[in-house]
């Protein structure tokens, strides 16, 4: 590896960035010719390629792919998008290392010779691309609150972290049938627009939302203490504010003890006692990308879009929760399911089916 | 049968039963101690380190589980939960600090409840207000020994390893003062890493501000919890194990203890029957046999033992044939040897007496044949031609000749056969010596010897006959005479030896006499061939030996070929000898 190669690593800077990952060294040198040689044959091959949305993407095309951090999910979802690419085009990786400003200069060093494409993983590299690569098209994932920072911008698209309201609402329907009163915590701050959302989605259900304000971690406490007895389920948001390292425990705890189930977002809050969420995942997400990438690179949308909701949310239940307010999936439900839990968790500690001391 | 060699070491012998049991036993103690003491240093760690997994897990869920009621002081949350900790049988005391070391509850069962209660609570409390060293490492708690003294506590810096109070347990059948472990574990924010849950990783860590770095996990301390374990369920484990180890390794010791008694037997019991059976043996038994009582060593021991004494009896009983036939064979030989020496004897005797016989037969005509001879030598038978005289008187020399052939014959003969007259009387040897040089004057002029006699005049009287002596002095001087050459010397000495012997010496200046010859020089007709032809019987000097050994003397031989010889005659002075003579014989 030369001392001065940038990119996959982040390891240094130069003035102009030296892509460091190729997949074909001589790509740049074949694309003319490609060019030139499918002249003749080109409606044919782009027809058939365009009635395939799932085929690889064009060929020879350059894509760079900027990774806020070396993070799991981020990997993930890189190594799912580069799975759609075709063989030919040339990526090449770039590494922020959780640093805006080094992805800024990646983002400016790539304006020299931009790519066709940049797909941008996480709100670090999102913001870099937005900021520097104002012609480029992009496409974002994994970034939690993209409308906070204006995102898109008008040559990005991306694909949403959250599961629309409806979803999810639907998904609760589904698992809980029974469940007529719905409340959740929130921070208009942040969530105020979700919940919106999700009220007048509840509506059409025939579900009545509780939402309760929190201005900060604090306030959880009461605010939960005070909405349990009046609710069917808890409905547990991506709020900044509610959700919290301290408060997650505290909640999860809080509703087993009132026996009243919560609906999240996350596997980890299921493994740990809600009842269920419909969680998204990271490869998922980074297929979808590349999806939307191809057809970017076709020319058959345009990178200014509205972002995607995640078109796969994998639906996640806790057995033992489930049995233990009483309900019980049924068989189709469980069909759905694509992550199951049973046993582990606060449940089982409640229920004494684990002792304390081991 | 040969004397037993005693044992070095008499006053103490340790036997081989003995050795055998004593290291045997010696080792199955050592052993089982070890084993023993190990087994309960580990079951001590083992239970220690139960009881303090378990504390730390107790501690660590009670931590985790209060997280947020302690970061928001929900008193009554923790103390819910702290009672169902209580619950728990080894759990003595609960204490929740706040992350400034403010005591928020304190709640505990026995003493400890009314210890937290009582007004010296506050006191108590006090001292454990000085938090320990608690690290922040929830997995890696801080584990200290607590004692209740006099209402008062006092952490034990010591080990926590119940290994401590061991003796004590083996000892007491009595119930100990249990010891407590405190346990603190911190109470941290918990960890956002959830590397495989991005919804809920990002939920928690994307900061609103993207220019600042994303919020890093924080582990934060929001308290401390401790966890108050106390000894006494284990100790009593501990006791039982303690007990039942000592059980069984006495059980095993005395199991050990007899199968080494066993074993000792068997091995000894063998080889002391051997040993008795080796002594009987030693004592000419032969008949003994030692019993194999086993297949191994030891009754391959016994079989060749049986097999060594089998060989032994047999050799024994040739070795006593073999003595039986010898003592018979020597007898045999001893009487062949005593009738040869018989014969031998007889033959002896027939030949003196045949030799003086025939002497004197032929010495009555020999005698006749000289006297006619010199009758007609003196011309009694008429005259005589030249050639007759000479030729007669070559006759005449032979016959004198053979008569002194005869003489000396008869005389070996009579010395021999003891029958020879000895009459000792004291002897002036010059005189002797003189006479028998008168008798060889002529001889010695014809040959134109010359003699030197030494004879010192104090040289005291001999004892001898002086006919024999004549004799033996007559020989050697003829010898000497005989063998010198023309011109040659002979000389005499005499030498008296203290008071005991006189040594007379006859020298001449022949040829001399190789030291090979001397052994056979004095052998009956033995003569040393000189290369020319001298007269003589070849008895002249075994005739001088005889008669010197009958006067109780020697003679002896020195001689140098090509210079001469010497012969010397040692003879006993008459007064050493006979000091009852008359003392004028001796004069």
């Amino acid at each position: 590896m030369q001392s001065l190669d940038v990119g996959f690593h982040g390891d240094a800077m130069t003035g102009r960035a030296t892509p460091l990952h190729r997949i074909d060294p001589a790509a740049s040198s074949k694309r003319a010719a490609s060019r030139h040689r499918f002249i003749v044959l080109p409606l044919l091959v782009l027809l058939l390629v365009a009635l395939v949305p799932t085929s690889p993407l064009v060929h020879g095309a350059e894509v760079a792919i900027l990774k806020s951090a070396d993070v799991t999910y981020y990997n993930q979802a890189v190594q799912a998008f580069r799975a759609t690419l075709s063989p030919d085009t040339t990526v090449t990786e770039y590494n922020l290392a959780g640093n805006l400003a080094r992805g800024r200069e990646i983002a400016t060093s790539l304006r020299g010779g931009p790519p066709d494409l940049v797909l941008a993983v996480g709100l670090k590299a999102a913001l870099a691309a937005k900021l520097d690569l104002v012609d480029t098209p992009t496409v974002f994932c994994l970034v939690l609150n993209p409308e906070s920072h204006n995102l898109p911008a008008p040559n990005m698209t991306g694909i949403l972290m959250r599961v629309s309201p409806a979803v999810q609402l639907a998904s609760i329907r589904a698992v809980a049938p029974h469940i007529k009163r719905i409340g959740l915590l929130y921070d208009p701050d942040r969530t105020g627009a979700l919940v919106d959302e999700a009220t007048r989605a509840a509506r059409k259900l025939g579900l009545s939302v509780t939402a309760v304000t929190v201005g900060n971690s604090s306030d959880i406490d009461h605010a939960l203490r005070s909405l349990l007895p009046k609710i069917d389920l808890f409905w547990l948001l991506q709020d900044q504010t509610v959700v919290t390292q301290d408060s997650l425990d505290f909640i999860l705890r809080t509703t087993l003890e009132w026996k009243v189930p919560v609906f999240g977002f996350s596997p980890t809050l299921v493994q740990q006692g809600a009842l269920a969420a419909l969680v998204i995942d990271a490869r998922d997400i980074g297929r979808q990308a590349g999806t939307l990438a191809h057809t970017i690179l076709q020319g058959r949308v345009s990178s200014h879009r509205p972002s995607q909701d995640p078109l796969h949310p994998q639906l996640a239940i806790n057995l033992a929760s489930a049995e233990y307010f009483g309900m019980s999936p049924t068989r189709d439900v469980l069909r759905l399911a694509t992550l199951l839990y049973g046993g582990l968790g606060a449940v089982a500690q409640i229920e004494g089916a684990m002792p304390l001391v081991p | 049968m040969t004397a037993r060699t005693p044992s070095a070491s008499t006053s103490f012998r340790m036997t081989l039963w003995t050795k055998l049991v004593v290291f045997t036993t010696l080792i199955v103690l050592a052993t089982c101690s070890t084993q023993g003491w190990f087994f309960l240093q580990e079951q001590a760690a083992l239970v220690t380190g139960g009881l303090i997994n378990n504390g730390t897990f107790l501690a660590q869920h009670l931590a985790v589980s209060n997280r947020y009621s302690i970061l928001v002081n929900d008193s009554v949350r923790i103390r819910e939960r702290i009672a169902g900790v209580l619950t728990i049988e080894h759990v003595a005391y609960v204490i929740v600090r706040s992350a400034d070391g403010q005591l928020l509850i304190a709640d505990g069962k026995e003493g400890w409840g009314k210890l937290f209660a009582d007004k010296r609570g506050a006191d108590l409390l006090s001292s454990l207000a000085v938090p320990p060293p608690v690290s922040d490492a929830p997995d890696n708690p801080t584990v200290r020994s607590v004692l209740i003294e006099n209402g008062a506590l006092r952490f034990v810096e010591s080990s926590s390893s119940l290994l401590d109070r061991l003796l004590g347990l083996a000892l007491t059948s009595s119930r100990l003062q249990p010891w407590y472990f405190d346990i603190a574990v911190p109470v941290l924010s918990p960890s956002a890493a959830y590397d495989d849950d991005p919804a809920l990783s990002l939920t928690l860590r994307e900061a609103p501000a993207p220019i600042a770095q994303e919020k890093v996990p924080s582990s934060a301390r929001y308290g401390t919890v401790h966890v108050g374990l106390s000894d006494a369920h284990t100790l009593n484990l501990l006791r039982t194990s303690i007990r039942q180890a000592l059980l069984l390794t006495g059980l095993t010791i005395a199991i050990g203890l007899v199968g080494v008694l066993y074993l000792a037997r068997r091995i000894s019991a063998p080889i002391r029957s051997l040993t008795a059976t080796a002594s009987r043996l030693e004592g000419g038994d032969f008949s003994v046999r030692a019993t194999p009582a086993s297949s191994d060593e030891i009754g391959d021991l016994a079989r060749t033992f049986n097999d060594m004494v089998h060989s032994l009896q047999n050799h024994e009983r040739d070795l006593q044939e073999l003595n039986r036939t010898l003592e018979a064979r020597v007898e045999e030989r001893t009487e062949e040897l005593h009738r040869t020496n018989r014969r031998l004897e007889e033959s002896n005797h027939l030949k003196t007496a045949l030799v003086a016989n025939a002497s004197h037969e032929l010495r009555t005509p020999l005698t006749a044949m000289t006297v006619h001879l010199s009758n007609m030598l003196n011309g009694i038978s008429g005259p005589l031609t030249p050639s007759q005289e000479e030729t007669l008187r070559r006759v005449c020399e032979n016959t004198d000749r053979l008569r002194r052939m005869i003489d000396d014959l008869l005389d070996l003969s009579r010395l021999q056969g003891h029958r020879l007259a000895f009459k000792p009387v004291p002897i002036r040897l010059d005189e002797i010596i003189q006479d028998v040089l008168f008798t060889f004057h002529q001889y010695r002029t014809q040959k134109h010897l010359s003699v030197h006699a030494d004879f010192p005049g104090s040289l005291d009287c001999v004892w001898g006959d002086a006919d024999k002596l004549r004799q033996v002095f007559a020989n050697l001087i003829h010898n000497a005479m005989k063998f010198a050459p023309a011109g040659g010397t002979i000389r005499l000495t005499a030498e008296q030896s203290g008071s005991a012997v006189v040594t007379v010496s006859v020298a001449d200046s022949g040829c001399g006499i190789p030291a090979g010859e001397f052994d056979k020089i004095f052998l009956p007709f033995y003569r040393f061939p000189t290369g020319t032809e001298t007269p003589g019987s070849g008895l002249g000097l075994t005739i001088v030996k005889e008669l010197v050994e009958l006067h109780g003397g020697a003679v002896r031989l020195e001689s140098t070929v090509g210079q001469g010889s010497r012969f010397f005659v040692d003879l006993p002075l008459a007064a050493q000898s006979h000091p009852e003579a008359p003392a004028d014989a001796l004069q």
